[in-house]
C-alpha cells in the first residue's frame, strides 16, 4: 500500500501537476487495479485460449456425439427455469406490491426464503420424498391399492423437468426481488395516470406496469439463467446432460482438458448473451424513471376467490421452496442425529467457514481498493479493467474451475521448471489443488458482489467529502480510511456477508479445485446425498441453509425499511439521497 | 346559465324557492350580457343584492329558530360576502361600456350564487332534514 | 349544472384531518386555483375528485353525475377526467405520441393519432412526437403532459402543482401558454398550488385552503389580495408589518397613522397587518412617523426598503418595517423621511375571542339598502 509519509503535507493538486501527463495514470491505485483485474481475468482468458486454439480431434468428436444434446438440454432447462421464475417471481411481486390480502406483510419477506436453499439440497430432498420408495408414492399405493409401478403414472423427479422445477423453486426470488422493487418504484403515479386516462386496473398492469418493470425483470431472469448455467449439483444428481455437467464429465471422466475448455468456451457464448441482456436491462432502467414522486401504493383490496387465490399463490412457493424441504431435513437430522453429527462434519463446517471467510475478506479488501481507485482515478482503463474483472459472476463455476486449474497448472510447471533449471530444485505443484486455488476461484466468481456494492455505496458519498478531506491535508489513502470506510461500513459488511454465504453454498468449483480428500459442507452433502444417504448429510445441509438465511434476513430488513413513499430512512450524513435530489 | 340541478337543492321549500329566485336574476343578467343589453345590469344587480340580503336574513332567522349549532359561523360567512356584493354593483354599473366588467360580473355572480351561497348552505342541509323529521323546522 | 360540485367533503389519514367539510362548485369553463400551504389537503381534494382516493365523507358530482359518496365510488377510469401530475408521470416506455394517444383507445388508430397530433400542435410539440420522455426538457414534458390530459376531452381537468418542476425563468412562459390552451379548451379546471403568485396569475377564482383543511376564503385574486377575511389569507402573500392596537372611535392608531375599523367595538384589542406596499415614504414630509433608512434592496421593478421608526413611543417590536416602493424612488438620506399608512393595504383582525368581522349583521340590524 502507498506510504503515507511521502505525500502527507504535500499541497493537494501538486502531486498530479508534478508528473507528466503521460504517466499521470501511473500510481498505486491505477496500477493496482489493472494488475488485480488482469489476474482475475486470467482463468476466463485461459479457457478461451485453449478452447479456441484449433488442434485436437476432440472437438469434432464432441460435435458429432454429445454437443447437440448439451445444447438442447441446456436451452430447454433455461427456457423452463426462465418461464417458471418469471411467472412465480413477477406474479408474487405484483400481488404483494399492489394488492391487499391477509398475510401480505409476511409474504413480502417470506417469499425470499427459498434463496437460502441451494438447488442441489432441495433436489436431494424432493428425490427422497418423490421417488418410488418415497413416502408420497408409498402413500398413493396404499390408498389406491396399486402394487406395481406400471399401474399408475407418476412424474419422474430425476428428469429435465424435475431439474427445472427444483431450480425454479429456489431461483424465483431473484425475479421477485427485482420486479417487486420495480413495481414499487414506478410509483403509483404511473398507474394512476393510466387509470385517469380511462384504463382499468388489469389493462393498466399489462400496458403500463409490466412494460415499465421489463428492464428489472430482464435483469432478474438473466441472473436466474446465469445461476441455472452455474448449477452443477442438481444436474449431476438428476443426470441431466447440460453443458456444466458435460464439462465436468469431459474433464474428470475423459480426462481431456482441451475438450473441457472447448465446451467451456462454447458455454461462455451463452453467458455473453445473458450479460448483454442484463446490461441492456440496466441501461434501460435509467430511462424508466421519469417520476421522482413516491406514494404509498393503493393496494386493491382482494375479496373472495381472488383473496384466497392470492394467499395460495404466495404460499405455495414458500412452502415448496423452503418450508417443506427445511422440515424434511430437520426431521432427518433428528432421526439420524448420531449418524449425521459426527466429528467429521464439524471439521467440514470449519473448512467451509474458514475458506468462505478468507474469500470474503479478500473480496471485500480488493473490492474496496478497486472501487476507490475507480472513484479516484477516472481513467478509462481503470474503469474498464475494474468492470472486466467483475465479469466472473456471470461465468459458471465449472468454466472458472477449468480456467483456474489450467492456468495455475501452467504457472506451477513454469516455476518448477525455472527452479529445476536454476537451482536443481523441484517445487512440484505449488498452487494446484490447494486452498489457495479454491480461494482464488471464489474470488474470481464473487468479486463482483463486493466490488458492485462498495462502488454503489461509495457513489452515494458526495465528492465534496474527498475535496474537504484533501483540503484538510489528507492523502487519498487516509481519506479512504477516515472518511469513506466508516461511511460505507454497513453496506461493505453486508457485501462481505453475501460473498461469505455464496462461498458456503458453492459446489462446482469446490468439487474440482479442492485439495485431495478435502471436504466442505457443500461437497460433503453432495457426496453423501448423491449416494442416497440424505440422513447422514441432513445436518450439514441444514448448516448450509442456516447460513443461507443470513442474507435473506438482511434483504427482508431492507425491504421493510426502504419502502418508497412509506418511511424513508434518512440518508446517512454525507450521503446524497438520489430520490430527493433528482 | 345557472341551473339548480338536484345537487343544489336543499330539499327545504322556502330556501329552495329563494335560491331559485336568485338564480332567475342571475340568468337575467347572463342573458342581458349575452344579448348585448348589458345596460340592464345596472338595475338588475341592486335587485339581486336586495334579494340576497333578504335571503340571508331569512335563512339566519330559520337557523336560529331550529337551533343550528354553527349559526354564528354562517352569519359570519354571510357578512363576509358584503365586499363581493359591493364589487358586483360596481361591475354592473360599468357593464354597459366595459367588456372586462361584463366578464367579471358574470363570473363573480355565478360563483357567488352557486359556490358562496348555495354550496355553502349544504353544510346544514342534513341538520334541517333531521329537524324537519321531528317537526321542528 | 355542468362542472365539478364538491359537497361537505371531509377526509382524514389516520388521526390527521386533512379536509374539513369542504364544499365548492366549479362551473364548466372556469379555472379555479386551490391555494394552500403544503399539507393543507389540496392534493387530497384533487385525488378525491379524480377517484384515486376513496371518499370518506361527503359527495362529489361531475356534470351532475354523482361520482363518489359514502356508498359508491366510480373508479378513475370511469370519470372522464384529465389529471396532470406534479411530476407529469409520462410513461417512459412509450413515445410522446403514444403517451398522448394512451387515453384515446376505442377509436380508430389513425383518428386517434390525428387527434393526438392536433393536441401536440396546440402545445407546440409536434416535432417531438416520436421521441421518448427522457429526451425532453422539463418544460417540454410539461407540455406533453398537458396534451395527454386534454386529448380525451375530459369533463374536468385537474392540475397538481403544474409548474413546480420548472425553472423560474421558464415558468412565466409556460404558464402563459398553459393558460391559453386551457381557455381554448373550455374545460372546467382545478389547479392546486402553494405559490400565491402563480394562483393570482392563472386563476379566475382562488380558493384558500387553510392548515385545518377547510376553505378560508374564495374570490377573485383581487379580492383575496385586498380584502383578506382571515389573518392567514393576509399573510399568504409574504411579509407583513404587524402592529397591535386598540379600537377607539372606529379607528385604530398605529405608529404610522390611523386605520379605520368599521363596525368594531371600541376598546377591542386588534392586530393590524400592513402590506409592505402599504407603507408610504415621503421625503421632507410634514406629518408621518420619522424614520431611518436601514437598507435598500432593488428587486427590479420594486425596491424593498428596510426602515426603523425613530419616535420614542414606538414599541421595539414595531420599529422595524419592510417597505415596498417603486424602483425609481431612491430615499434621499440627507432629508428627513417619514412613513404613512395606506389604508387599502392595512387589514384589521381581532386579537382575542372568536373574531367578529368588522361589519354589521343582517339579522340584527336591517341594512339601509334592504330598507329602501
Amino acid at each position: 500500500m502507498m506510504s503515507e509519509a511521502t505525500t502527507v503535507g504535500m499541497a493537494p493538486g501538486r502531486a498530479a501537476g508534478a508528473k507528466s501527463e503521460r504517466w499521470a495514470w501511473f500510481n498505486v491505485w491505477s496500477v493496482g487495479t489493472v494488475v488485480i483485474a488482469a489476474m482475475m481475468t486470467v482463468p476466463i482468458l485461459t479457457v478461451l485460449y485453449i478452447g479456441l486454439t484449433p488442434g485436437d480431434e476432440i472437438w469434432s468428436h464432441l460435435v458429432s456425439t454429445v454437443l447437440p444434446g448439451y445444447i438442447t438440454t441446456t436451452l430447454l432447462l433455461m427456457i423452463g427455469v426462465g418461464t417458471g421464475t418469471f411467472i412465480i417471481g413477477v406474479g408474487t411481486a405484483w400481488l404483494v406490491s399492489t394488492c391487499r390480502f391477509p398475510g401480505k406483510r409476511m409474504f413480502e419477506w417470506a417469499l425470499l426464503l427459498p434463496m437460502a436453499m441451494p438447488a442441489y439440497v432441495i433436489a436431494y430432498v424432493y428425490t427422497d420424498i418423490l421417488e418410488y420408495a418415497g413416502p408420497v408414492q408409498v402413500l398413493l399405493r396404499e390408498i389406491f391399492g396399486w402394487t406395481l409401478k406400471r399401474q399408475y403414472w407418476f412424474p419422474e423427479i430425476r428428469s429435465l423437468g424435475g431439474a427445472a422445477s427444483m431450480m425454479t423453486l429456489v431461483l424465483y426470488p431473484y425475479v421477485y426481488l427485482l420486479s417487486r422493487a420495480a413495481f414499487m418504484e414506478q410509483s403509483v403515479c404511473m398507474l394512476e395516470a393510466s387509470r385517469v386516462l380511462g384504463r382499468g386496473p388489469w389493462r393498466s398492469f399489462f400496458t403500463v406496469a409490466l412494460p415499465l418493470a421489463r428492464p428489472a425483470i430482464v435483469i432478474g431472469v438473466s441472473l436466474v439463467l446465469m445461476e441455472t448455467l452455474n448449477d452443477f449439483g442438481t444436474v449431476d444428481f438428476f443426470a441431466v446432460g447440460t453443458f456444466t455437467l458435460g464439462i465436468y464429465d469431459v474433464w474428470l471422466n475423459m480426462n481431456n482438458v482441451t475438450g473441457a475448455a472447448q465446451l467451456a468456451s462454447m458455454l461462455l457464448f451463452f453467458v455473453v448473451f445473458l450479460v448483454l441482456a442484463e446490461r441492456f436491462g440496466r441501461r434501460n432502467q435509467r430511462f424508466h424513471h421519469t417520476t421522482s414522486k413516491y406514494k404509498a401504493l393503493p393496494g386493491y383490496e382482494l375479496k373472495g376467490w381472488a383473496r384466497r387465490g392470492a394467499i395460495i399463490g404466495c404460499a405455495l412457493p414458500v412452502v415448496f421452496g423452503f418450508l417443506l424441504p427445511a422440515m424434511v431435513l430437520a426431521g432427518y437430522a433428528v432421526i439420524h442425529f448420531k449418524e449425521a453429527a459426527n466429528t467429521d462434519v464439524l471439521g467440514y463446517a470449519g473448512n467451509s467457514v474458514m475458506l468462505s471467510a478468507l474469500a470474503a475478506a479478500l473480496a471485500l479488501a480488493i473490492g474496496i481498493f478497486m472501487a476507490y481507485a475507480v472513484r479516484l482515478r477516472k481513467e478509462r482503463i481503470v474503469t474498464f479493467m475494474a468492470r472486466f474483472a467483475s465479469l466472473g459472476y456471470a461465468v459458471p463455476g465449472s468454466v472458472l474451475a477449468v480456467g483456474v486449474l489450467v492456468s495455475l497448472g501452467a504457472m506451477d510447471n513454469g516455476i518448477d521448471g525455472f527452479m529445476r533449471r536454476n537451482f536443481s530444485l523441484s517445487t512440484g505443484l505449488l498452487f494446484s489443488g490447494t486452498i489457495a486455488a479454491v480461494t482464488f476461484g471464489y474470488l474470481v466468481r464473487f468479486l463482483a458482489l463486493s466490488f458492485g456494492s462498495v462502488e454503489a455505496s461509495l457513489g452515494k458519498v458526495t465528492p465534496s467529502m474527498d475535496g474537504a478531506a484533501a483540503s484538510l491535508g489528507h492523502t487519498p489513502f487516509s481519506t479512504l480510511r477516515r472518511i469513506h470506510i466508516p461511511l460505507i461500513r454497513g453496506s461493505a459488511l453486508t457485501a462481505a456477508m453475501m460473498v461469505f454465504v455464496d462461498c458456503m453454498k458453492e459446489l462446482p468449483m469446490t468439487v474440482i479445485l479442492r485439495p485431495f480428500n478435502f471436504h466442505t459442507l457443500a461437497t460433503y452433502v453432495h457426496q453423501y446425498a448423491s449416494d442416497e444417504q440424505l440422513g447422514a448429510a441432513s445436518l450439514a445441509a441444514l448448516g448450509i441453509v442456516g447460513f443461507g438465511i443470513l442474507p435473506v434476513i438482511v434483504l427482508s430488513f431492507a425491504i421493510t425499511k426502504s419502502r418508497p413513499g412509506h418511511s424513508k430512512p434518512n440518508p446517512a450524513p454525507g450521503q446524497t439521497n438520489k430520490d430527493q435530489t433528482s | 346559465m345557472v341551473e339548480l340541478t338536484p345537487s343544489f337543492l336543499m330539499d327545504y321549500e322556502s330556501l329552495d324557492k329563494e335560491h331559485q329566485a336568485l338564480a332567475d336574476i342571475v340568468n337575467l343578467v347572463v342573458e342581458a350580457i349575452d344579448g348585448d343589453d348589458a345596460g340592464k345590469c345596472k338595475t338588475l344587480l341592486p335587485e339581486f343584492v336586495k334579494a340576497a340580503k333578504r335571503h340571508f336574513a331569512n335563512e339566519e332567522a330559520l337557523l336560529v329558530k331550529i337551533g343550528y349549532p354553527n349559526v354564528k359561523k354562517h352569519q359570519k360567512h354571510h357578512r363576509s360576502l358584503n365586499t363581493k356584493m359591493d364589487h358586483m354593483i360596481e361591475f354592473a354599473n360599468m357593464a354597459g361600456e366595459n367588456q372586462l366588467a361584463r366578464d367579471s360580473l358574470r363570473r363573480e355572480l355565478v360563483f357567488f350564487l352557486m359556490d358562496d351561497i348555495i354550496t355553502t348552505d349544504m353544510d346544514f342541509k342534513a341538520f334541517i332534514e333531521e329537524k324537519a323529521k321531528t317537526g321542528e323546522a | 349544472m355542468k362542472g365539478l360540485h364538491v359537497i361537505g367533503v371531509s377526509h382524514a389519514y389516520g388521526d390527521t384531518q386533512v379536509l374539513n367539510s369542504v364544499s365548492m362548485m366549479i362551473p364548466a369553463g372556469e379555472l379555479v386555483c386551490l391555494l394552500g400551504p403544503s399539507g393543507s389537503g389540496k392534493t387530497t381534494l384533487l385525488r378525491l375528485a379524480a377517484g384515486l382516493e376513496r371518499l370518506q365523507h361527503g359527495q362529489i358530482l361531475i356534470n351532475d353525475q354523482v361520482v363518489a359518496d359514502a356508498h359508491m365510488h366510480v373508479p378513475p377510469e370511469g370519470r372522464g377526467i384529465g389529471l396532470m401530475f406534479q411530476d407529469y408521470a409520462l410513461f417512459p416506455h412509450l413515445s410522446i405520441i403514444e403517451n398522448v394517444t394512451f387515453g384515446l383507445f376505442g377509436q380508430p388508430k389513425d383518428k386517434a393519432r390525428r387527434h393526438a397530433m392536433e393536441m401536440l400542435d396546440q402545445v407546440g410539440m409536434t416535432a417531438h412526437a416520436e421521441n421518448h420522455p427522457h429526451m425532453l426538457s422539463g418544460g417540454q414534458q410539461q407540455r406533453v403532459a398537458l396534451a395527454r390530459a386534454l386529448a380525451p376531452e375530459p369533463n374536468l381537468l385537474l392540475l397538481d402543482e403544474p409548474f413546480s418542476g420548472l425553472d423560474t425563468n421558464m415558468r412565466g412562459q409556460i404558464r402563459e401558454e398553459t393558460q391559453s390552451v386551457l381557455k381554448a379548451s373550455g374545460v372546467a379546471t382545478v389547479m392546486v398550488t402553494h405559490d400565491p403568485e402563480e394562483a393570482m396569475f392563472m386563476a379566475d377564482w382562488i380558493k384558500i385552503l387553510g392548515n385545518n383543511g377547510s376553505i378560508l376564503q374564495s374570490g377573485r385574486p383581487h379580492e383575496i389580495y385586498y380584502h383578506p377575511q382571515h389573518e392567514f389569507v393576509a399573510k399568504l402573500f409574504g411579509l407583513m408589518n404587524r402592529f397591535v392596537g386598540v379600537v377607539k372611535d372606529g379607528y385604530v392608531e398605529i405608529p404610522i397613522g390611523k386605520v379605520g375599523a368599521k363596525g368594531m367595538d371600541d376598546g377591542r384589542r386588534v392586530e393590524v397587518l400592513v402590506r409592505p406596499e402599504g407603507v408610504l415614504l415621503e421625503s421632507n414630509g410634514a406629518n408621518g412617523a420619522p424614520l431611518d433608512v436601514v437598507s435598500t434592496h432593488l428587486l427590479g421593478h420594486d425596491n424593498i426598503v428596510r426602515v426603523r421608526l425613530t419616535a420614542d413611543n414606538v414599541a421595539p417590536e414595531e420599529r422595524n418595517l419592510y417597505v415596498r416602493i417603486h424602483h425609481t424612488f431612491e430615499p434621499e438620506l440627507s432629508k428627513r423621511i417619514t412613513a404613512d399608512v395606506e389604508a387599502d393595504y392595512a387589514f384589521i383582525f381581532p386579537l382575542d375571542g372568536a373574531g367578529d368581522v368588522a361589519e354589521a349583521s343582517y339579522a340584527s340590524t336591517p341594512q339601509p339598502e334592504a330598507a329602501k
